[in-house]
């Protein structure tokens, strides 16, 4: 068992092992969520992430996201973060109408920015909800990804993109003196 | 003993209407109410109650001394267990120090279960000093985007104020205008402002006719409204009245986005 689970305050406690592949470790996780326990009507407990020392990606950070949405049993409640790295922020709440956040450092934002947010951004950022508010990279060297956008307007460097809507893996950037969407496969 | 308030942001929603109703619920359902009326529009709670002839005294009488707190209070005619705190007629509810306002809710607080709190459209001074004094929020919206978005501004402002127990209130719910496609959905409502739906309230030319008679549409024990504001107390009360399907799945999709 590299994935150990313990439940403390009606929170649920998942520890991973620090020595073993992550790749491994979301294959476990994977297992636990699809056990009895899980199937209950109505148990949807919060869960929260002791990875130890390790130091998670980006892309790892994602695919545990994406997992976590494909089982829909438990609620991300967090990870556990240690000073000396350079750790992703995370911004659970929902940006609404009215409010602007400037991002510094590499930012993760779990649910959705509404119309007439402001996302002012001067490192890469990541959404995992819905995006219709107004996107800004401040610099040329910002990546903004993201999985499902609703007239949202995305810019970098002043190029702008205007009334962005799009279902599926997008990554955004300043390449040429022009703003690039990607889509990706899958 | 909890303390809410009724806002928006937009006018013209049904506030007014709404803090009414849900006090004429939860009376009827035994609990102590006192409405506060925190409007300086038009139509205050005490027309709308047909009360208007029994306001002697406001707040500023009872800042200045000339009575006191319990004499203010107008109690229902319909109801013994529910009592309206009148707007001032003769000064803004911001010119009086909150801390005194703070003061007078706790006073409150040891007579009744339940004080309702109408604010003010807007999100300026008026509504600074409604969500000032509550811990809980009943937002109030209609399925038009102008109404949403603002919805959503005032919930990110209350969120900042430390409120988090939000609770949204669809009002003037209308099935035809949501099948035609003239208006939204419940679906988009929740997609956007992500807090719990505490119910809705149908599209009603009785509601108005109740409003100008003053006397609340409540009243009439037969019409859907005041199902639909039975309900609303129920959930209130956490007892759980189920929504229709669909509502309930994308609430969890919501959760685990
Ligand atoms: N469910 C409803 N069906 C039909 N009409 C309604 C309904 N609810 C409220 N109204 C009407 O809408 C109008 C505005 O209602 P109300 O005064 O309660 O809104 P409010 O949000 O308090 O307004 P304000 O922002 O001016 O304080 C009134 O004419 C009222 O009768
Ligand atoms: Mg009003």
């Amino acid at each position: 068992m590299n994935v150990t689970m313990r439940s403390a305050n009606d929170v649920l406690t998942f520890k991973f092992n620090e020595e073993t592949q992550f790749s491994e470790l979301l294959g476990e996780l994977n297992g636990l969520l699809e056990q009895p326990l899980f199937n209950q009507d109505g148990y949807y407990p919060r869960a929260f992430f002791d990875i130890g020392k390790r130091i998670l990606n980006e892309d790892e950070i994602v695919s545990l996201m994406k997992l976590l949405k494909q089982h829909k049993k438990i609620i991300f409640d967090g990870v556990t973060c240690t000073k000396e790295k350079e750790n992703m922020q995370l911004i659970k709440r929902v940006i609404r109408n009215g409010e602007t956040i400037r991002v510094d450092v590499p930012t993760l934002f779990l649910d959705d920015i509404n119309p007439g947010a402001f996302i002012h951004c001067y490192s890469d950022v990541y959404f995992m909800g819905r995006v219709s508010g107004c996107i800004i990279g401040m610099n040329s060297s910002v990546k903004i990804c993201g999985r499902e956008f609703e007239r949202c307007k995305i810019s970098i460097n002043q190029k702008t993109l205007q009334d962005v809507t799009i279902s599926a893996m997008v990554t955004v950037y300043y390449e040429d003196n022009d703003i690039v969407l990607l889509k990706e496969e899958k | 003993m909890r303390t809410i308030v009724i806002t928006s942001g937009k006018g013209g929603v049904g506030k007014s209407s709404v803090s009414i109703n849900i006090g004429y619920a939860l009376a009827n359902r035994g609990e102590k109410v006192c409405l506060i009326d925190a409007d300086f529009g038009l139509k205050n709670l005490d027309v709308m109650m047909g009360l208007e002839n029994r306001v002697i005294y406001d707040l500023h009488d009872v800042v200045t001394n000339k009575c006191t707190l319990q004499q203010i209070l107008v109690k229902d005619k319909r109801y013994d267990s529910l009592y309206l705190l009148p707007a001032c007629k003769s000064l803004s509810l911001e010119e009086i120090d909150v801390n005194y306002m703070v003061q007078m809710v706790d006073q409150l607080q040891e007579q009744f279960d339940y004080i309702l709190i109408d604010s003010p459209a807007g999100i300026e001074k008026g509504f600074q000093y409604a969500t000032g004094l509550c811990k809980e929020a009943i937002v109030v919206v209609n399925l038009d985007v102008a109404s949403l978005r603002d919805a959503d501004r005032v919930i990110g402002l209350l969120l900042k104020q430390g409120i988090t127990e939000l609770q949204m209130l669809v009002n003037k719910y209308n099935s035809d205008d949501i099948n035609q496609g003239r208006s939204l959905s419940l679906r988009d409502a929740h997609e956007i402002l992500s807090i719990p739906l505490l119910g809705i309230v149908y599209d009603d030319h009785q509601m108005i006719e109740a409003n100008n008679k003053g006397v609340p549409v409540y009243v009439d024990r037969k019409s859907l409204i005041s199902l639909c504001f039975d309900r609303i107390a129920q959930r209130l009360e956490g007892i759980e009245v189920p929504f229709m399907k669909y509502k309930k799945k994308k609430l969890l999709d919501k959760l685990f986005r």
